[in-house]
């Protein structure tokens, strides 16, 4: 073999390396920054920076305390990002978040006052108790990225990132996002409990609420559309192509599948996993990406029926890449 | 991490194995409770509840004593409802119960496996009863069950359809056949001393003496008696007389055969002599012959046989027999000449057939002088004969009882009956006219099928008639009832009834229905061939198949055609699996990882299908240590190629796929 040739190919998959080496670096540094305040969870921290880096809003699904709040708080902070809480209730109109015109006495004219959704990180806390009014009209504003309003169209800052949560516990009185919203959501993801050397951590540690006013602001938002373009050049092979779609095809055909993933749902998947593939520092996304993220992005989109509807989110996701062979054979 | 997978064979019984396992119990059973005792289904019932019950927590793994308790209340019911003796069927039972309770002790894949085994080898026994092919279909789907159960106890995703669970299995098995059908024919038979003790042992069949009535019974039974394939064209069927016995002996009521034709000596002084008596005229017929067990030495055959197989006798009065009780269904081959004519007798003999006893049937004997005097030749004699019984007779298979005079009674008094009254009647009239007569029992006809003009002939074909002595022309055959109905004779016994006796031999289904009479011959045929060729398959038949496919048969040649068969079935296999992969047309990445896949599959590592290259790769190293470089920057390039799309490492990988050498 030509020795020179075989430089030539390194030098070729090295060059490759180098081009992100930079902006990945800043990957681990936002999740180190994150992991500051919220302990031992540096791969959520990752999923969610991820679904905010490919243009995705983010669904938390877990208990109260689990460190939700936190987590987008931070998640704001790290970004320089401005930052609204909502408390969804039962009550909430639409007005409520998109904001409402209010007569100016002195103007003689009603002004458009803006909502609590005029922002970049948008925290939608227990977005299942309010009503599907309620919700579609924030769904509505999460898709277009923009709020109307007496037919004024007012453009939402960029970047916009909702972080909804939900409670899996308790039901009652709740209005569950059907199929079609849960949809609008990139990812959906639990932190879990901590592990127990880190939760002896956390309660040695200070307040959260102090540790986040200490949070650096590691990236400012005007480096976001560059990271956006480095994204959109991550390589998607055919064999990947290939893979993803015998996966979708799998949801689509299986016996305990109901209803299976739209082009959409792949679509996000494949924008995630370019991200994914992006802050590893690749230029191409490999099956790995795919089957790390095939929980959080696609668990969510997809109906069961039958017995399979037993198992856990987990249990299915496995078994749906159990079946599926990664190199076409 | 686990890397070479072995089954654990402690480990529990899982809920779907153990369905599989009680569904398939249920199939292999069925078939043995032909012969074994209802009452065990019953015991498959209790235990099948109970391992179910063990299953779900609900009881216990019986104690030592119950165990005990049970078996010995199950031999203690074998013993009651089967007896003592060593028999075939209490074996089988034994053997059945042991399956059964053995499902008590099922704890473990061990366990599972030696239940499975266990089950193959009642499903072979259950050839011992069952020959039809079908017995063969239904043999095969027990087997791709059983090979699915054993299969899907080692796998471990659950939930599959049935289908996908068979799908191996049947696979796998068909591939099986074509080894299986060579070394059936290649394999020696072994003989009868393997032979099992045929279970049914009281068959319906022709009895050793005839008396009026014991027909009736043969001819509602739809029991197939013998099935003959003709060499050459099948013989029209009102020719086709298969003589089975022939009664010399009358006693007033019962025509059985006399001292002479049941001594040994009637038997065997008869064939050479005697062929050499008889003129053989006309074109002769061939044909195979294939019995049912009759539990009697008595064999089927057309007058005259000329050449017959070597393992039968051949009586006096020319008929064929097997020197044993034929328990098994045998086969024959026989040339005969419808055509012939005995030219030299013993008297004594024509002496003995012309016997009556001396009282009784006064009118008979007053009229067959008389008769005789006014007609004044044999021939005459029975012209009017048969004028008389065509004129005033009828035929029934419900005919009224007679008097003590049966004859006297049928001729001239109630005259409705069917062939062994008119071949009775006859032949004591012949008698009584001092001509010399014998009563013929045997099987007139049979249903001649469409499909191959094989000849399938059943216990209701049941017929006698008569043969008469006259000078010069030797025996010849009369038959008395096709004077009355010669529908009889040519098309069977359903045509020849009156409606009331047709429904007596109506079976479901009525066979009137030409589409299922159509369907049944070919049913019939199918059978016919399997049983000739699969169930009939000794060491004769094998002989002369291995040396018409071979010319001469030796032990060289032998394994020649084994070698030859089976490698080329191998190859047409291999082709067929080479010839899909590449339809297939993967993509080059594709091949190269499975080129990898293979050579690491000589250490004993295979991929999981939703195992990306990487994960493989870390899993060989887990155990591997050494491969760790070479692999991961194979790794390195795959993913280049497969995943980032350059192109230019293609060579590169493919080289270094081929040099690495995981194995050294």
């Amino acid at each position: 073999m030509d020795p020179r040739l075989r430089e030539d190919d390194d030098s070729q998959i090295n060059s490759n390396k180098n081009k992100e080496a930079s902006v990945r670096k800043f990957v681990e540094v936002l999740v180190n920054e994150i992991g500051r305040v919220l302990l031992g969870k540096d791969e959520k921290i990752k999923l969610a920076l991820a679904c905010l880096l490919a243009d995705g809003h983010l669904l938390i699904e877990d208990l109260p305390g689990m460190g939700k709040t936190t987590l987008s708080h931070a998640l704001a902070k790290v970004l320089g990002l401005s930052y609204n809480r909502v408390q969804f209730t039962s009550d909430m109109l639409p007005a409520d978040i998109l904001g409402l015109s209010i007569f100016d006495q002195q103007q003689q004219k009603f002004t458009f006052h803006k909502g609590a959704i005029f922002t970049q990180v948008l925290l939608a806390d227990e977005i299942n108790r309010t009503t599907p009014k309620t919700q579609s009209a924030l769904l509505e504003a999460m898709e277009e990225r923009q709020v109307t309003n007496e037919g004024t169209t007012y453009e939402l800052p960029q970047p916009f990132f909702v972080i909804a949560t939900q409670n899996p516990m308790s039901q009652m009185g709740t209005y569950p996002l059907p199929e079609s919203q849960l949809d609008r959501f990139l990812m959906r993801i639990s932190l879990g409990y901590p592990d127990a050397d880190t939760e002896k951590l956390l309660f040695k540690g200070g307040d959260p609420r102090d540790q986040l006013a200490q949070l650096r602001v590691c990236l400012t938002a005007d480096k976001i559309p560059e990271i956006k373009r480095a994204i959109n050049a991550v390589k998607v092979s055919d064999s990947l192509v290939d893979y993803v779609q015998r996966l979708v095809h799998f949801t689509r055909t299986s016996d305990d599948i109901l209803v299976g993933l739209s082009p959409r749902g792949a679509m996000a998947l494949i924008k995630a996993t370019k991200t994914w593939a992006f802050m590893h520092e690749r230029a191409y996304v490999v099956p790995e990406d795919v089957q790390y993220l095939f929980a959080s992005v696609v668990a969510h989109r997809i109906i069961v029926k039958g017995a399979a509807q037993q198992l856990s989110q987990e249990a299915l996701v496995k078994k749906i890449l159990a079946a599926v062979s990664v190199v076409a054979s | 991490m686990i890397l070479t997978k072995r089954p654990n064979q402690d480990q529990p019984i899982a809920r779907k194995s153990l369905a599989w396992l009680l569904a398939i119990q249920i199939l292999i059973l069925a078939p043995h409770f032909v012969t074994a005792p209802i009452w065990i289904a019953v015991v498959w019932v209790v235990v099948a509840v109970w391992r179910w019950k063990i299953f779900q927590g609900a009881w216990d793994y019986p104690s030592k004593t119950k165990k005990t308790l049970l078996v010995a209340v199950c031999c203690g019911g074998l013993f009651l409802s089967l007896g003592a003796g060593f028999s075939f069927e209490s074996m089988i039972s034994l053997l059945l119960i042991g399956f059964i309770l053995k499902l008590l002790e099922l704890k473990n894949r061990k366990d599972f496996v030696l239940l499975i085994f266990i089950a193959l080898f009642i499903l072979a026994a259950q050839f011992i009863q069952f020959n039809h092919f079908l017995a063969a279909f239904y043999g095969f789907g027990c087997l791709t069950l059983l090979c699915a159960t054993l299969m899907q106890l080692y796998k471990e995703s659950a939930g599959q359809s049935v289908w996908k669970e068979l799908r191996p299995s049947v696979y796998i098995l068909l591939q099986a056949i074509p080894f299986m059908i060579m070394l059936f024919v290649v394999v020696p038979r072994i003989g009868s001393f393997w032979a099992v003790p045929s279970p049914q042992q009281s068959k319906t069949g022709m009895s050793d003496s005839m008396s009026p009535g014991d027909f009736t019974e043969l001819m509602e039974s739809d029991e197939l008696a013998f099935r003959v394939s003709f060499v050459g064209a099948t013989p029209p069927r009102e020719k086709l007389y298969w003589r089975s016995l022939v009664f010399s002996f009358f006693d007033g009521r019962r025509w059985s055969q006399n001292r002479e034709q049941k001594s040994g000596n009637y038997f065997n002084q008869a064939s050479t002599k005697l062929q050499s008596h008889i003129e053989h005229k006309g074109e002769p017929i061939e044909y195979d012959l294939i019995a049912e067990a009759s539990s009697q030495p008595w064999l089927y055959s057309l007058a005259a046989p000329k050449h017959w197989s070597e393992s039968l006798g051949f009586a006096r009065d020319m008929r064929l027999f097997a020197f044993e009780p034929v328990n098994e269904r045998i086969n024959y081959h026989v040339t005969a000449s419808l055509n012939y004519q005995l030219n030299e007798i013993n008297p004594d003999e024509l002496v003995q057939n012309k016997l009556i006893p001396k009282n009784g049937n006064l009118k008979t004997r007053e009229r067959a002088a008389e008769w005789l005097a006014e007609t004044g030749s044999p021939e005459k004699l029975i012209e009017k004969l048969f004028a008389y019984y065509n004129q005033s007779f009828f035929y029934t298979l419900k005919p009224p009882a007679l008097g003590i005079d049966v004859v006297d009674d049928f001729l001239w008094n109630s005259r409705q009956g069917f062939c062994e009254h008119f071949a009775s009647s006859f032949v004591f009239f012949m008698r009584a006219a001092d001509i010399p007569a014998r009563v013929v029992v045997g099987y007139q006809g049979g249903d001649i099928s469409s499909v191959d003009g094989s000849l399938t002939v059943r216990q209701r074909d049941a017929h006698a008639w008569a043969e008469v002595w006259l000078e010069g022309r030797g025996w010849v055959m009369f038959d008395p009832t096709a004077a009355v109905a010669p529908e009889r004779v040519q098309k069977g016994i359903e045509q020849s009834l009156s409606a009331t006796d047709r429904q007596l031999l109506a079976k479901p289904f009525g066979s009137s229905i030409k589409l299922l009479l159509r369907m049944r011959e070919q049913w019939d045929a199918a059978n016919l061939t399997w049983v000739r060729w699969v169930m009939n398959y000794d060491s004769g038949l094998q002989a002369s198949l291995l040396e018409r496919i071979l010319g001469e048969v030796s032990p060289l040649r032998i394994a020649v055609l084994v070698v030859v068969t089976g490698s080329g079935f191998g190859i047409v296999l291999f082709a067929v699996l080479f010839l899909r992969n590449r339809k297939r047309d993967l993509p080059e990445t594709s091949l190269i990882y499975l080129q990898l896949c293979k050579q690491l599959n000589a250490c004993g590592f295979s991929p999981l299908a939703s195992e990306t290259p990487r994960h493989f790769c870390e899993r060989v190293i887990l155990s591997r240590p050494e491969l760790s470089a070479s692999l991961l920057e194979l790794m390195d390039l795959y993913e280049c190629l497969a995943y980032g799309d350059n192109l230019e490492v293609a060579e590169r990988l493919r080289k270094a796929v081929n040099n690495f050498r995981p194995k050294g």
